[in-house]
């Protein structure tokens, strides 16, 4: 069973949080469990009871209720009733409804399957399939040609002489790469904007950006010459789409199988584009190595799959090439259930901000474009200067908080912490630190709600 | 200045306007642009910035804070306290999200002032949230001395709150200038209190930078002007303010004094826009309103005119009428404009305090079966001034409008906020025992789901158990009566949302005459279950247990 904390954390919006807490007390006609699975009945406004079922392995969801939230409220009180009073579920063999979803689940787990080992296109879907990309490969090269002129035009007036602060400016940069095919251009030009409203030191900051959407350029250019891994860290910051599929078919993918701890969650949400990015971080605890899961959602629509912040699974999970491989897909995964503190205690850290800029250092070195360098760093302390939070190491060294992080919630772990050093699991983002999980004595308690609107 | 500080000035100002040449570069970035005569300014920036992210160096500095180092003697809350304290600062914080409606915040009140009083501290997890919703607040002690030692050492170090605990006045033009809404609007309350010229004079200095927001705040907080510069002022920026609620704002203010011109400028259009008619035969007499175009277009447009007209005493209109109140609100009733006036007179009583004219309406309005829920719920705190047959009569009509229209939340919570503030002084006589069992069956039939009841009343899941409330009791004697006393430990285990104030006591007399009721209608099913529940309604009145009784 999951915790509050963890409960929290996979909520779509506080109304549901508030909705679902309601109902934990509310009359539920039956309540039952397996394994991994919880169920159970409840009283709504329509005549026959909902049904609503969690498969906790996952988890999903499974309610006959008409919400369109993802999960509901009645899913979300069966979780809080599992997290509080695990002994109201009395029923141990799951009623038809819940046996059949239970099937289904399992027949479509199968169906994926077969679906992975389909057959080889044809030769004409294949010329098809060369002729989009060779299409797409010209408007992206025009595209990018096209952001040359305005980047040299951009340095030959100087920044003072466009609009670089309204929205409108930088938005029409965005839709010009977006026709051009290159996506990943159009985010770049977002994110200037975004770094004029709210960044700190906004002019060097946007500099930053620009020349490094000019190595990038030039990379393209160049992208025949350069090695494999960048190439494809290239193409996919130009914004080439990446298939999962391709990726879970791909026999050269780099895969790794381990115990992953979830231990940072946030979300992007591009208000223009009516678009929100998951950021999912995990870390394998015995390859040591971290990965990120990224989940795109358009409006209100669910995610695919929910991770529970501070838990962890077993499983197999494949790389995208890339010179500092980090975004991966979950192959497979099972629940693990052995105690997480023993896993945890294998983990090894930076001491130091020297050891951990060294490392960014090494990082930069394979791919110049990383930003959000998931690192561990052990015992530093929460302290403010010149109206900065920063985070002082043991050497005295300071690196500052990133400038959105919630100052509550900086309030918070301070407070928590009573000013004695403390482990953080976080992001190195270009010049500032995101902390996404935190230790304190024996106890690791996650960022929860962490939402960066752009 | 670094190679990027250099760079950024060329990228900001145009290479048509400034070279390269012109800027100081170090010796490492020179050298790749001799090694490499084509390189521009792009390649020079990219290497400055693939240097500087590779190379960076952090900066030295002191811990701020120096760590807690007290020893917490306080014990913490039992982990049932603790886990509905929590809940309530979930909530507290969803709410002010979503900035709704809903009132819960007396039972956290509750939860740290009887954590307080029995020295219990909550733990560390809850200390920031609950400083941060009791700052600037009545209860800030009581939550300070929840939160421990470690609470101590927040406010010591966190800056806002430490000036709010030292009150030093070094801080104050700082804390004026600086500080946010809330810290702003504590100093200027504060400081009118104390030196309410000096407060005035910051309110007066601020104005123009203030936004509509806090200009509108800050004039409630200065309140009435309480000299002729200050009337001066408001005199003038009633009419130029931007904002409409400002205007409002400083319009109500000065309807309060009667030195000002407003004032007086709303008297004459009162003497000409309202006109008392004697009737004759079956005509009644009555009062008719036109209001003339003499204030500016848009007050009329946004129903200033009335509000104008409601902060003029109710004297005003006997003497200008040359009525009784009771005349005077006849004519009303019979007026055009009825529904307005009967809501000026409210207001007009509200904003004077004019008590007895308070009752007058309010009896006058329950008598001529006029009152809206709304209207109740305005003048809720002085109903119990009325006679205990008319306060109990006011309930009863809203417990049957409640009943025929059991889902409209505006009577329930009239029904609700009556019997949560004057339950126990109800004539409770068989009929309206009966009414309200049965209102209460029609809610536990409307909404079967006892949340949502529960949601309707206070917004959270907090209730008495049925256990607590249906007891088997006992019957003594209080004072020489006999009295029937609850016994709350043999109950059906069953929840309902109960937490209003009860009688704690039933007199034998009314228990007996329901169960020999119970008896004869026995044969009606219906109303046999009904009697059915009084039965057990009536053993289980108990007052709300709050929350931290069992600290």
């Amino acid at each position: 069973m999951f915790t509050n904390e963890q409960i929290t954390a996979i909520i779509p919006d506080n109304a549901s949080l508030s909705a679902g807490k309601k109902l934990v007390s509310g009359s539920w006609l039956s309540l039952g469990k397996s394994e991994h699975f919880i169920w159970g009945e409840i009283k709504g406004s329509s005549s026959t009871p909902y049904q609503t079922g969690i498969d906790l392995s996952e988890p999903a969801f499974k309610c006959s209720c008409p919400s369109r939230k993802f999960p509901c409220k009645h899913a979300i009180a069966l979780l809080f009733i599992g997290a509080e009073n695990e002994s109201r579920f009395t029923s141990l063999s799951p009623p038809d409804w819940m046996v059949q979803w239970m099937a289904n689940r399992e027949r479509k787990a199968e169906q994926q399957e077969a679906h992975k080992s389909k057959l080889p296109p044809t030769e004409k879907q294949v010329k098809d399939a060369e002729k989009r990309k060779e299409k797409r490969r010209k408007n992206v090269d025009e595209g990018v040609e096209e952001m040359f002129l305005r980047l040299n035009n951009m340095l030959k007036h100087g920044l003072t002489s466009f609009a670089i602060g309204d929205y409108s400016f930088w938005i029409e940069q965005a839709s010009r790469m977006t026709n051009a095919q290159a996506p990943g251009l159009a985010t770049i030009m977002k994110r200037c904007y975004q770094m004029m409203q709210k960044h700190p030191s906004r002019e060097r900051r946007l500099i930053t950006e620009l020349s490094l959407l000019y190595l990038l350029l030039k990379s393209y250019r160049n992208i025949d010459t350069i090695d494999s891994l960048l190439k494809s860290d290239v193409e996919s910051l130009i914004g080439s789409i990446q298939k999962k599929e391709d990726l879970l078919t791909s026999e050269s993918a780099n895969t790794i199988t381990d115990h992953w701890l979830i231990f940072g969650k946030y979300k992007k949400t591009y208000v223009s584009d009516n678009l929100t990015a998951h950021y999912v971080w995990l870390y394998g605890l015995e390859s040591k190595r971290f990965a990120l899961i990224l989940d795109f959602v358009f409006g209100n629509n669910a995610l695919n799959e929910i991770y529970v912040p501070n838990t962890y699974f077993q499983g197999e999970l494949m790389y995208w090439d890339s010179g500092f491989p980090l975004r991966a897909v979950v192959k497979q995964k099972e629940p693990c259930l052995d105690p997480l503190e023993a896993m945890r205690s294998s983990r090894s850290s930076f001491k130091n901000w020297e050891e951990m800029l060294d490392y960014v250092a090494d990082v930069l070195a394979v791919q110049p474009w990383a930003d959000n360098i998931p690192v561990r760093i052990d015992q530093v302390v929460l302290t403010y200067e010149q109206d900065r939070w920063l985070l002082l190491d043991k050497n005295e060294q300071v690196l500052p908080l990133h400038h959105l992080f919630p100052v509550s919630q900086i309030w918070h772990i301070l407070t928590l912490s009573g000013g004695y050093p403390f482990n953080i699991w976080g992001l190195w983002d270009h010049d500032e630190f995101i902390i996404l999980y935190y230790g304190i004595k024996e106890y690791y308690f996650t960022v929860n709600k962490l939402e960066f609107i752009i | 200045m670094n190679d990027l500080d250099e760079l950024t000035k060329i990228w900001l100002i145009g290479t048509d306007q400034l070279s390269v040449d012109k800027l100081v570069l170090s010796e490492t970035l020179q050298s790749f642009s001799s090694s490499h005569p084509d390189y521009n300014v792009l390649d020079l920036t990219i290497l400055a910035v693939v240097m500087e992210r590779a190379g960076f160096i952090p900066a030295k500095a002191k811990p701020k804070f120096t760590p807690d180092d007290a020893q917490e003697w306080l014990p913490i809350a039992p982990q049932e306290a603790l886990g509905a304290l929590k809940k309530l600062l979930n909530l507290l914080q969803e709410n002010t999200r979503k900035n709704s409606n809903i009132k819960f915040e007396y039972c956290l009140d509750e939860w740290i002032t009887l954590g307080a009083e029995n020295d219990f501290r909550a733990d560390e997890e809850c200390i920031y949230p609950l400083l941060s919703a009791y700052y600037g607040h009545e209860l800030f002690e009581s939550a300070k001395a929840v939160t421990g030692e470690r609470g101590k050492w927040l406010l010591k170090n966190h800056p806002t709150w430490r000036s709010s605990d030292d009150n030093d006045p070094n801080d104050d033009e700082n804390f004026w200038q600086t500080g946010n809404h809330e810290q702003r609007i504590r100093f200027l309350t504060q400081l009118r209190a104390t030196s309410p010229k000096e407060a005035f004079l910051r309110f007066e200095q601020g104005y123009v930078k203030d936004n509509a927001q806090e200009r509108e705040t800050f004039i409630k907080i200065i309140g009435v002007p309480q000299d002729e510069t200050e009337l001066a002022f408001y005199e003038k920026m009633v009419l130029t303010d931007k904002s409409v609620k400002v205007q409002i704002a400083l319009a109500e203010m000065l309807l309060l004094t009667e030195q000002s011109s407003l004032f007086g400028e709303v008297r004459e259009i009162f003497k000409r826009s309202i006109r008392f008619k004697k009737g004759h035969f079956l005509k009644k007499n009555t009062l008719e309103l036109e209001f003339p175009d003499q204030l500016p277009a848009h007050w009329k447009k946004w129903g200033m005119s009335f509000t104008l007209l409601s902060y003029l005493p109710v004297s005003e209109w006997l003497t200008h009428c040359n009525l009784s109140l009771n005349e005077l609100f006849k004519a009303g009733l019979a007026s055009d404009a009825s529904e307005k006036l009967f809501n000026i007179w409210l207001n007009a009583c509200l904003h004077h305090q004019d008590h007895l004219c308070w009752e007058e309406w309010l009896r006058f309005s329950v008598e001529h079966k006029r009152l809206k829920p709304e209207e109740v719920l305005s003048v809720i705190n002085i109903i119990d001034r009325l006679p205990v047959t008319q306060c109990t009569k006011i309930f009863t009509h809203y417990l049957k409008e409640a009943q025929k229209d059991i889902k409209n939340p505006l009577l329930n919570d009239v029904v609700w906020c009556l019997m949560e503030q004057y339950g126990d002084q109800f004539q409770w006589r068989k009929e309206e025992v009966l009414l309200f069992l049965n209102y209460l069956l029609k809610m536990d039939k409307a909404f079967p789901d006892v949340n949502k009841v529960m949601q309707m009343q206070t917004g959270i899941d907090l209730y008495v158990p049925y256990s607590v409330l249906a007891g088997i009791g006992k019957f003594d004697s209080y004072e020489s009566k006999n009295y029937f006393y609850p016994d709350y430990y043999h109950a059906p285990k069953r929840a309902y949302p109960f937490n209003f104030k009860f009688p704690t006591m039933i007199p034998v007399d009314m228990y007996t005459e329901i169960e020999e009721w119970q008896k004869k209608h026995s044969d009606d099913s219906d109303f046999s279950v009904l009697l059915r529940n009084i039965a057990e309604v009536l053993r289980c009145r108990q007052s709300y247990q709050p929350l931290l009784t069992k600290i």
